[in-house]
């Protein structure tokens, strides 16, 4: 084969590659790179410096990604394994065939980038194979007016049943006999502690409900999700949920709105996977990068993926307990959320979340520095919590809402026995079956609730 | 003649890119700012407005104008669609004297207006809202909220490299920026109904008064909007319906 068709070959296999890096569909992807690395492996490049770099920088980039989830998944685990090591053998002779020298032996260099390309492809392979289904939470999570959802369709405008936030299949016209209850809120609401939708508010409180329902079956539909906050839930009304014939809106909320997305880079309607809009889509040549490879996504993870949601006095919060942006927010939500509720025939009832100083007596594990945050921080959450219930209490009532002070009611009850919380706002089973006994009876002393 | 035949086919081709670059510009017009731009509960929103920076005071409307959180006269709230921002320079001559705030932008719909008076209407403090919408009744995407900035946003995720050269190439666009989908025009009526409802009940619950028009880009003609206003106010809280944009503007005037 003359140099000309060498060369012909080469910039075809530059061009496969290139291609590859574009292509989303895995399989035109991975028959590309095939390509383009059996390109090289035949027709390896001549030894000048940028030619060099070029492959070695696609065969890398290429490597990361040779294990499409959907080709392992379909062989299954034994036969992916197989296929792994297979690409990683490929890789090694392919790598050392392109810089090396045409007809002669690899030289040491030469080797020691095919074992690494080689490495790459087993340890990126194994990690896809291990780590199996984490994918990218923009692809399936963004969305207007609440910003991330955990099930795509489940506010759709039609009349097809869907599931709820946590995993309950529902019908957006309610049944016949059933006393429905739109739960909303963001962790403690959804059971953030949790395994089973079986002890999380949502099902305790179909439990500890039926007295009020009067002969109704309860259901409870759960639009909570971790980090949302009173925006989340007004948005989350506003794109459908409107629509499910609720007969009562419970917000348990407010831990949120007055620490966790108070950060001092926040705006209203943020949640912390808003972040990969924010930056991740900023730069897609590393969001790229990271979706592809499981290898890099950790080191990748600072930059482009949700930041790590914690909150701190000195970095994170915004300082005041009178600060506006969240309790103003926080207040015109929950007015705006009765208001609604109450033009579509349900009950509005806001609950703020009860936080692990509201208790009284602590349970046996209650006085770890991750239930009780130490100095000034807990100080500023109770004060925090103290001006959400002074402010928006009275204005939830003002719109025909009805609050329950939790806090209260847990403070009231409080025996040193038990362990209710498992860090400052989530709840432990046993601290999940006192709040639904808590709003249970709270909903049955108020009037014009039922 | 051979030079004459690849000059020929030159032509065509640069021809077709132009063609294909002028075409892609077309279908997907740019949006250098929609990452800026896009927002988490309105859709969209200028960077430095009040959707943003809600902690400022003076606040800053859509159009980059200041506004104090504590009103002192009249203050009229403009939301809505294209045809609310093409109303606001109208609204402002008729009312010399009084404050107008826009939170208008083109491609927002009734949801982005309960979002701004739902979540805003405190800190903005309006006494006057005027509504002009229903463009989304002609096409409303199926994720309620979406904008054109989403448009951007999908085919970031779908094609992070896509969209970088859609950034700069109509051709591109053409292959990378994808329409969203859209709802039946049922089903996008009943929705426009639901959003219209709960704008007219945060603004009577807040005790504003509310102004509202149907767009005439709605595409519907005079008996179906009477109808669909009918539909509107069988269970909303009052409000001033106007036939048009333009009696929105002499009721303004005349009160």
């Amino acid at each position: 084969v003359d140099e000309k068709r060498r060369e012909r070959w080469r910039r075809t296999a530059l061009v496969a590659l290139a291609a590859a890096v574009l292509v989303d569909r895995p399989g035109v992807e991975l028959a590309l790179t095939w390509a383009g690395l059996a390109a090289f492996a035949v027709f390896p490049p001549r030894r000048e410096k940028l030619g060099w770099a070029i492959v070695v920088i696609l065969l890398l980039a290429r490597a990361t990604s040779l294990v499409p989830l959907g080709v392992v998944a379909h062989l299954g685990k034994p036969a992916g394994a197989v296929f792994i090591a297979g690409l990683a053998i490929a890789g090694f002779f392919a790598t050392a065939r392109a810089i090396s020298p045409p007809a002669a032996r690899p030289g040491f260099a030469a080797q020691a980038l095919a074992t690494i390309v080689a490495l790459l492809i087993s340890v990126e392979g194994g990690l896809r194979v291990a780590q199996e289904g984490d994918g990218d939470a923009v692809l399936a999570n963004a969305v207007p007016l609440f910003a991330v959802t955990p099930v795509n369709g489940a506010l759709a405008p039609t009349d097809e049943a869907r599931l709820d936030f946590r995993q309950h299949l529902f019908e957006p016209r309610k049944p016949s006999a059933t006393f429905r209850v739109l739960l909303l809120g963001g962790s403690t609401a959804w059971g953030y502690m949790q395994a089973s939708r079986d002890a999380t508010p949502a099902a305790m409180l179909e439990r500890t409900l039926v007295p009020i329902a009067r002969g109704r079956r309860p259901e409870v539909v759960c639009l909570a999700y971790p980090g949302y906050t009173s925006d989340q839930e007004l948005g989350v009304w506003l794109a459908g949920a409107s629509r499910f014939e609720a007969d009562l809106v419970l917000a348990l909320d407010a831990y949120n709105d007055m620490l966790f997305s108070s950060r001092r880079d926040a705006y209203p309607g943020y949640h912390h996977y808003w972040k990969q809009h924010r930056f991740g889509l900023g730069r897609p040549f590393l969001r790229e990068l990271s979706l592809r490879s499981k290898i890099l996504r950790p080191f990748l993870r600072e930059w482009l993926w949700t930041e790590q949601p914690s909150a701190t006095l000195s970095t994170t919060l915004v300082p005041g307990a009178a600060n506006d942006f969240w309790l103003g927010g926080l207040v015109a939500n929950e007015e705006s959320l009765a208001l609604l509720a109450r033009a579509r025939g349900a009950a509005f009832v806001w609950a703020p979340v009860p936080l692990s100083y509201d208790r009284l007596v602590p349970g046996p594990h209650e006085g770890d520095p991750k239930v009780r945050r130490e100095s000034p921080f807990r100080e500023e959450v109770v004060a925090r919590s103290r001006a959400a219930r002074e402010r928006a209490g009275p204005a939830v009532e003002a719109c025909g809402g009805t609050v329950l002070d939790l806090g209260r009611a847990f403070a009231a009850r409080s025996s040193a026995g038990e362990d209710w919380f498992a860090d400052e706002c989530h709840l432990t089973d046993r601290g999940v079956e006192v709040l639904a006994e808590e709003v249970a009876s709270g909903i049955a002393r108020a009037e014009g609730v039922r | 003649v051979k030079g004459r035949s690849r000059a020929i086919l030159g032509a065509l081709l640069v021809s077709a890119a132009f063609a294909l670059e002028a075409l892609g510009r077309r279908h997907a017009p740019s949006r250098p700012d929609w990452l800026e731009e896009l927002h988490p509960l309105l859709g969209a929103a200028p960077a430095s407005s009040f959707a943003r920076e809600a902690d400022r005071d003076p606040l800053v409307d859509f159009r980059g104008r200041p506004f104090p959180r504590r009103r002192t006269g009249t203050r009229v709230l403009v939301v809505g669609g294209d045809a609310a921002v093409r109303l606001l320079p109208e609204i402002e001559r008729a009312l010399s004297g009084a404050e107008v705030v826009s939170a208008a932008r083109e491609g927002f719909g009734v949801a982005q207006e309960a979002a701004v008076l739902g979540r805003f209407g405190p800190a903005i403090d309006p006494s006057v809202v005027v509504a002009v919408d229903g463009e989304e009744l002609l096409s409303s995407p199926s994720d309620a909220g979406a904008t054109s900035e989403w448009e951007w946003s999908r085919s970031a995720i779908d094609s992070p490299i896509g969209e970088s050269l859609a950034r700069v190439s109509g051709a591109a666009r053409l292959l990378f920026v994808k329409r969203l989908p859209v709802l039946e025009a049922g089903q996008a009526r009943t929705r426009y109904v639901e959003g219209a409802r709960a704008v007219r009940v945060l603004a009577s619950g807040r005790h504003v008064r509310l102004l509202w028009a149907l767009a005439p880009s709605s595409g519907l003609d005079g008996a179906s909007r009477a109808a669909l206003a009918r539909e509107i106010e069988k269970n909303a809280p009052p409000y001033d319906a106007c036939d048009s944009p333009d009696e929105i503007v002499r009721r303004l005037k005349s009160s």
